[in-house]
């Protein structure tokens, strides 16, 4: 079975909750999960992010719900990695 | 997990920034609720014989319509502050937000706000008030209702001194020694113009 194991995104959340906290309860959103974050730009009211996530089996839908439920919104999905481990034959 | 987190009034109140506002309200009327609380009984102390169920009952009501004032100007305040927030960044995100943590913050917020800047003038004013319920009740006290009401009412106010001195990180005794300074005040205030 094809499984996401890397997800970059472009994410535009608000200055609160921050960056910290944000990526921390993104990463807590499935075990397992690694979460980095980096800020490209900063607005008078938001921030623009390129947030990466590994894992073994990622759940795009799941880290979107978690995104808008901190009141971010998933602006594009920028780099995938996926990777199938079903035998052959 | 995320999801309660999420919902975590911690969380919640962290994204509003209403910590400090709860504690600042709470404070605040907390010490007008004392204040009024002090003036009230030295006003009866110096006057003569007040039967203690009009003390207890006026003491009551003012502590009941500071709760309601308490709670209603700050809902409408609070409510009006969070919603212009939350369309500032609406509008910045291009996004509803209906889903959000920031749409429920700006719902419980308000609320939270609310019982804060109503509740501490009427938890003021119970405390402020239980002698005086002791002494109706027939219980024994050191000294008159209202001279251990107008002593627990010193006490309060020096308290909240203490806990504004722990906020700012100065010295608790200091704190609590200049509201207490204020409370003295009033009293000699009150009673310098009721003794006239």
């Amino acid at each position: 079975m094809a499984r996401i194991t890397q997800l970059v995104l472009d994410i535009l959340k608000p200055h609160d909750p921050p960056l910290a906290l944000f990526t921390r309860h993104l990463a807590e959103v499935r075990s397992g999960l690694t979460v980095s974050a980096e800020v490209i730009e900063i607005d008078e009211h938001t921030e623009t992010l390129t947030v990466c996530c590994e894992g073994s089996d990622l759940d795009l839908e799941e880290i979107s719900e978690a995104i808008s439920a901190m009141g971010g919104s998933l602006h594009s999905v920028d780099k995938v990695r996926v990777i199938n481990d079903t035998e052959a034959g | 997990m995320e999801r309660k987190l999420n919902n975590s009034l911690h969380f919640l109140l962290g994204i509003t920034g209403t910590h400090g506002i709860v504690r600042r309200y709470a404070v605040v009327n907390g010490f007008d609720g004392a204040l009024t609380m002090l003036g009230m009984l030295i006003g009866f102390s110096i006057s003569a014989d007040v039967a203690l169920p009009v003390v207890i009952n006026a003491c009551l009501g003012v502590s009941i319509a500071l709760a309601v004032s308490g709670v209603s100007s700050a809902y409408i305040s609070e409510a009006a502050e969070q919603k212009q927030a939350l369309d500032q960044l609406r509008s910045a995100m291009v996004s509803d937000m209906a889903d959000s943590a920031h749409h429920r913050a700006a719902t419980i917020a308000p609320l939270l706000v609310a019982l804060a800047n109503g509740g501490s003038p009427l938890l003021m004013g119970v405390l402020i008030m239980l002698p005086l319920w002791l002494g109706q009740f027939g219980v024994d006290l050191p000294a008159t209702p209202v001279q251990m009401a107008l002593g627990t009412a010193l006490t309060l106010i020096f308290l909240l001194g203490m806990f504004l001195g722990r906020v700012r990180g100065s010295s608790l005794l200091v704190s609590g020694l200049l509201t207490l300074l204020i409370a003295g005040a009033t009293t000699l205030v009150v009673y310098l113009l009721g003794a006239a």
